[in-house]
């Protein structure tokens, strides 16, 4: 290249770098506004709406079609279009049943209430037209309790018994509030006895042709891009029966991407709207925005066994001196609420009292109360995604303001799991996601957790009891007193931060009705219609 | 010749067990547990040791690794720990994507690389030769992810041309392979002006048209064919810089090729499937050069002396 | 090349010079990175770090450009002009400091190669060959990835990735100056292995060396913003470039000002860094022009 030549270009260079910048500068006084015009006039939600097909836009691919081969979000959706429980979860969290017509809870010999009989509905169809029977049931909860993915769910079942073709008897270990939830939950799904048989040959049938009695058979999976269903004509429950007849499962990772799709007509609904997006398609008249605060718990967690984080006082500082509104504001864009409690707000057993809201001078009475030096404090806060690390920046700023350098640093999922389990942390931004507070309590709090979900490593006997107590109190009246105390008892022994709990976004067509998401996230695609 | 080729193929075999090795053993060493990985917040430790059991996690890294080569030798790339199926399924699922982004990639490289090339070598020293340069200076200083977004903003936000994600159609690859071929056009298009450069300047240019060739057609008959054959060259050698750009591309374009499932692989510490695909990519970027290494010796004699 | 090998060194140098200064683009290149490196070295005389760089002031978030702000605020409300310009000195000592490891690791073992040859020769570039089989982008988020996210095992994973190419170069300069006859000359006045080496080998395998430096030091700052794109750069809340640019990915559509100041700051950097290092290659090799 001559110089010449170079000289010239680089002085393009230079000057297409200023006209961008000043591009930049210019678009900025109307941004706002542009952007959401651009949104609802350019482009109409597309070409017209294919009545017989929803295309629903999701950003994680499920690892598995299996319903016992995974405890993966993205696949409880996908399950819950192919197959039933036994119970399901109504619109507000409650368990219902579903595929048992009726059920009644006995009393064993020691007068506890731990056999329940359950009576399937008559004549249920699974996709291969064969028809659901008890043997279906015995043999899918059997291989649930096989499967180490969602062994949590299957624990409190001690003997599954087949009466009669429509008929079993479950057996728990003591009287189990959370049975019915179990049941609930996609580990516990009921596939056809004939193709778990046939498991021991073909190790992968249950993923390459999953056969169940849900809404919506299975077609195909375009690996990595998308999957498509139809709807199970002879599905059980006419009154639940799928209205829209074909169902196509985009996968796109990229949240702006999603957006751009719903605008330009590609995609009909998203599950998880970026919400930097969200002004812009909340002016977009064509689009419908469901915001629905969740159950999902986030919190800054620490280990409660690692000095100085084993003394209450610096917990409690650290709680008061986090500013809440800015970790919402700066990792949700806004769209999320503020944590109250150490427990979920939504769920039976909710207390909001003896939690310290953002107050940076009684943070620093704590500190005091503590009265050790802050520069000496070693807080490294994990984080595994984007939203993490902008709350986890927040924090730190927060923190300097006692006099602590925190540190963030970014793991990749499996190493942020395994270190969070093994306990070889001081602090990182996380939550957990349940749909009821027994759950819950008993995932993040108990003792015989610390190693797995309990990451705080908190021992606390009296909490471990209530816990217990609260899953064997099958009134919902008493339990709900008990979960209260529970979190009572929580928000005094302070050990870990929340922060919020974020708001589900799922957009879609403004033509599509009778959407509806639990704050648990679950949606129901067989009730919408065009 | 053909003794040439195989001795090339057969050296691929103790690469490619030796690259396997290297990134298995880096990998295993890491921090991380497949299995927590897997089952996640809410896994109990007794499902963990089960599934590290059913995983084969539990014997010595060595032990694991001559497993799975065993299983290589007679062409099985084993089981994905996440999805529990075969990894042959997954990487072929998504070879095609790949394939299709990176020929894009190469087709649009090539096909705006040549004309800049040349009618920067032709007008040498005009505003023609800046514009063509100054294109090809920010095409190999343009990080390749930002060139992707700004695309996906004006192309697929602001005039809804493309579509924003997916790889349904051939529209679905037109901005992916443009921001990922633009690094390479800026090579393919440096390399094409100077070569052209130096062919004009030769002796037998200057007998053409001494003879009275007009100058367009002593380029087009004359320079043109010999200044292609270090094009070609280049171009070939872009592969391995498209197949490792590939990995970025797709996250941004959201398509469904082996670079974004190398990347959730990693993430999620499924070592058979970075294996698997870290294997393919290499033997894709071995077989690429070997062609490469034949054209050119097609192209030049010499060359091709040396391997009979 | 062996003409530049001998003892009056000053010479060839002296016209290389001459011919660089003579390259104007080069010299726009040259100046453009030692205007870097002189704002990465000074970037703390003008900022504060804790006040100006790291500070957040969230109700200034996402500002646009204006007069306070040249470049705007990202979403923590920091001034990104500030950012950018400490951004530098992680860009830029990450980059060099890489590039420094790889050339001592690759340029040893490909040096040794290329010298004592034989089975040596073989095992170390058979070994190479298995690194550079792996497309070295790939190669290095593997690394990242599986090292974890501090600034050394990022230099480590970068450096690692770039070993490769700077054995093969220094291994085939050592194999053209090998065989000359002042090496063989030194030999027989029983000089040792190591001094030869180091004496005469390595000097007269620089001028490629520093071509690649160069353009290794640009390739290897746009792998770091691949690195940050993924998650695996470097910690909040040190100001790095990539790392700005991937934070400001998810809001492109709204607030395009975080990703362009942090995307023109690392192409102005790579492209001075290929034009000097265009300009190295000119005047280092008279044959080209």
């Amino acid at each position: 290249m001559s110089k010449k030549t170079r000289l010239l270009s680089l002085a393009l260079v230079l000057l297409l770098c200023l006209s961008i910048f000043s591009g930049c500068g210019g678009d900025g006084g109307g941004g706002g506004e542009t952007g959401g015009d651009s949104g609802g006039t350019s482009k109409k939600t597309g070409p017209a709406v294919d009545k017989d097909t929803v295309v629903i836009c999701t950003a994680d691919e499920t690892p598995s079609l299996t319903t016992a081969g995974h405890n993966a979000v993205a696949g409880d959706y996908v399950n819950k279009l192919t197959h039933n429980g036994l119970f399901r979860l109504d619109r507000d969290l409650n368990p219902i049943p579903d595929l048992v017509a009726e059920y009644n809870v006995l009393k064993d010999d020691k007068g506890e209430e731990s056999i329940w009989e359950l009576k399937l509905h008559e004549g249920i169809k699974f996709h291969d037209g064969s028809v659901m029977t008890a043997d279906d049931v015995v043999a899918s909860l059997e291989h649930a309790k096989q499967s180490p993915d969602i062994q949590s769910y299957t624990q409190s079942i001690v003997k599954i018994e087949k009466i009669d073709d429509l008929s079993i008897r479950l057996t728990t270990d003591g009287p189990s509030a959370s049975l019915m939830y179990d049941l609930s939950h996609h580990g516990n799904y009921i596939n056809p006895k004939a193709q778990l048989d046939k498991l021991a040959e073909d190790k992968e049938i249950l993923n390459n042709n999953p056969i169940g009695a849900g809404p919506y058979k299975f077609v195909e999976w375009n690996r990595g891009e998308q999957l498509k269903f139809t709807a199970h004509e002879e599905y059980f429950n006419a009154e639940r029966a799928p209205k829209i007849k074909n169902i196509v499962w985009r996968i796109i990772p990229e949240g702006s991407s999603r957006t751009i799709a719903l605008e330009s007509g590609d995609v009909d609904y998203i599950i998880e709207t970026d919400s930097n997006s969200l002004e812009q398609l909340e002016k977009n008249s064509d689009v419908t925005v469901m915001k629905v605060p969740s159950v999902s718990h986030n919190w800054l967690c620490i280990n409660n066994e690692k000095a100085p984080f084993d003394d209450i006082n610096v917990r409690k500082a650290i709680q008061a001196a986090i500013n809440k509104e800015d970790v919402v504001t700066v990792a949700l864009n806004g769209t999320g609420i503020i944590a109250e409690s150490q427990t979920p707000t939504g769920m039976l057993g909710e207390y909001t009292e003896g939690f310290d809201a953002y107050n940076v001078e009684l943070a620093k009475e704590y500190m005091a109360k503590w009265g050790g030096d802050p520069a000496t404090i070693e807080l490294d806060m994990i984080c595994s995604n984007d939203t993490k690390r902008r709350a986890a920046g927040v924090i730190q700023d927060n923190l300097r303001e006692l006099g602590i350098e925190a540190t963030i640093s970014s793991m990749d999922l499996a190493t942020y799991l395994s270190q969070t389990a093994d306990g070889n942390f001081t602090g990182f931004i996380g939550g957990y996601t349940s749909n009821e507070m027994m759950s819950f309590l008993k995932g993040v709090y108990l003792s015989s957790n610390i190693g797995s979900s309990n990451k705080t490593r908190l021992n606390d006997p009296a909490l471990d009891e209530l816990i217990i107590k609260a899953t064997q109190t099958l009134d919902q009246g008493e339990r709900e007193k008990v979960l209260q105390e529970a979190t009572k008892l929580l928000n005094d022994l302070c050990p870990q931060m929340p922060l919020y709990q974020d708001n589900i976004l799922s957009t879609h067509k403004a033509e599509l009705k009778n959407t509806f998401i639990t704050a648990g996230g679950t949606f129901f695609a067989q009730e919408w219609e065009w | 010749m053909w003794k040439y080729i195989l001795k090339r193929l057969l050296y691929m075999i103790p690469v490619l067990f030796g690259v396997s090795f290297l990134v298995f053993l880096i990998l295993s060493l890491a921090p991380g547990d497949p299995a927590k990985a897997i089952l996640g917040d809410q896994g109990t430790p007794e499902a963990i040791a089960q599934l590290r059991e059913e995983l084969g996690l539990n014997d010595p890294i060595l032990v694991q690794y001559f497993r799975y080569a065993k299983n290589l030798v007679r062409g099985d790339l084993g089981m994905s720990y996440k999805t529990k199926g075969p990894v042959s399924k997954e990487i072929i699922a998504r070879v095609p994507t790949t394939l299709k982004l990176t020929l894009s990639a190469i087709i649009i490289a090539v096909i705006v690389a040549i004309p800049l090339g040349i009618i920067a070598a032709v007008k040498q020293n005009t505003i023609f030769d800046g514009l063509s340069m100054f294109i090809a200076l920010i095409g190999i200083s343009i990080p390749i992810f930002w060139l992707g977004l700004l695309l996906l903003a004006q192309f697929a936000q602001k005039l809804g041309w493309f579509p924003a994600a997916g790889a349904d159609s051939w529209k679905s690859f037109v901005l992916p392979g443009f921001a990922l071929g633009f690094h390479s056009m800026a090579s393919i298009a440096r390399i094409t002006r100077s070569s052209m450069l130096e062919v004009i300047r030769q002796d037998y240019i200057r007998t053409a048209r001494s003879k009275g060739m007009t100058y367009n057609n002593v380029v087009r008959k004359h320079a043109l064919p010999n200044a292609l054959i270090p094009t070609i060259t280049v171009t070939g050698l872009q592969v391995g810089y498209l197949l490792a750009g590939s990995v970025l591309t797709e996250t941004v374009f959201s398509l469904p090729g082996i670079g974004r499932l190398i990347i959730y692989s990693i993430q999620g510490r499924d070592i058979p499937v970075v294996l698997g695909c870290i294997l393919v990519f290499t033997i894709a970027f071995s077989v690429v050069n070997l062609l490469v290494d034949l054209l050119y010796a097609y192209v030049d004699p010499r060359i091709k002396a040396q391997y009979s | 090349m062996a003409n530049n090998v001998n003892t009056k060194a000053r010479g060839p140098i002296i016209e290389v010079i001459q011919r660089l200064a003579k390259n104007k683009a080069a010299m726009i290149g040259l100046a453009i990175v030692i205007l870097l490196i002189v704002l990465a070295l000074t970037a703390p005389l003008f900022y504060d770090y804790e006040q100006d760089i790291i500070k957040q002031n969230i109700p200034e978030r996402f500002q646009k450009p204006n007069k306070d702000h040249l470049f705007g605020t990202d979403e923590f409300g920091r001034d990104l002009f500030a950012r950018i310009i400490y951004g530098s000195r992680v860009s830029l000592s990450i980059g060099f400091s890489s590039v420094a490891v790889a050339f001592l690791v690759g340029g040893f073992l490909g040096a040794v190669a290329g010298y004592f040859g034989g089975w040596l020769d073989n095992i170390i570039m058979r070994f190479m060959d298995i690194f550079l089989a792996i497309p070295g982008t790939l190669f290095a988020i593997t690394i990242a990835a599986a090292l974890g996210d501090s600034i050394r095992n990022l230099i480590i994973a970068l450096a690692i990735s770039s070993v490769p190419g700077f054995a093969r170069i220094l291994r085939s300069s050592v194999i053209s100056v090998r065989d000359v006859e002042f090496i063989e000359a030194a030999k027989a006045i029983g000089a040792s292995d190591g001094r030869i080496i180091t004496q005469h080998v390595i000097p007269n395998a620089l001028a490629p060396v520093i071509v690649h430096t160069t353009l290794n030091v640009a390739t290897i700052i746009l792998t770091i913003a691949g690195l940050s794109f993924l998650g695996l750069g470097i910690r909040p809340p040190r100001p790095e470039w990539g790392q700005i640019l991937s934070d400001g990915r998810s809001v492109i559509l709204t607030y395009p000002h975080i990703t362009a100041s942090a995307g023109f700051a690392i192409m102005i950097t790579i492209l001075a860094l290929n034009l000097l290092g265009d300009g190295l290659r000119d005047a280092l090799d008279p044959r080209l022009k």
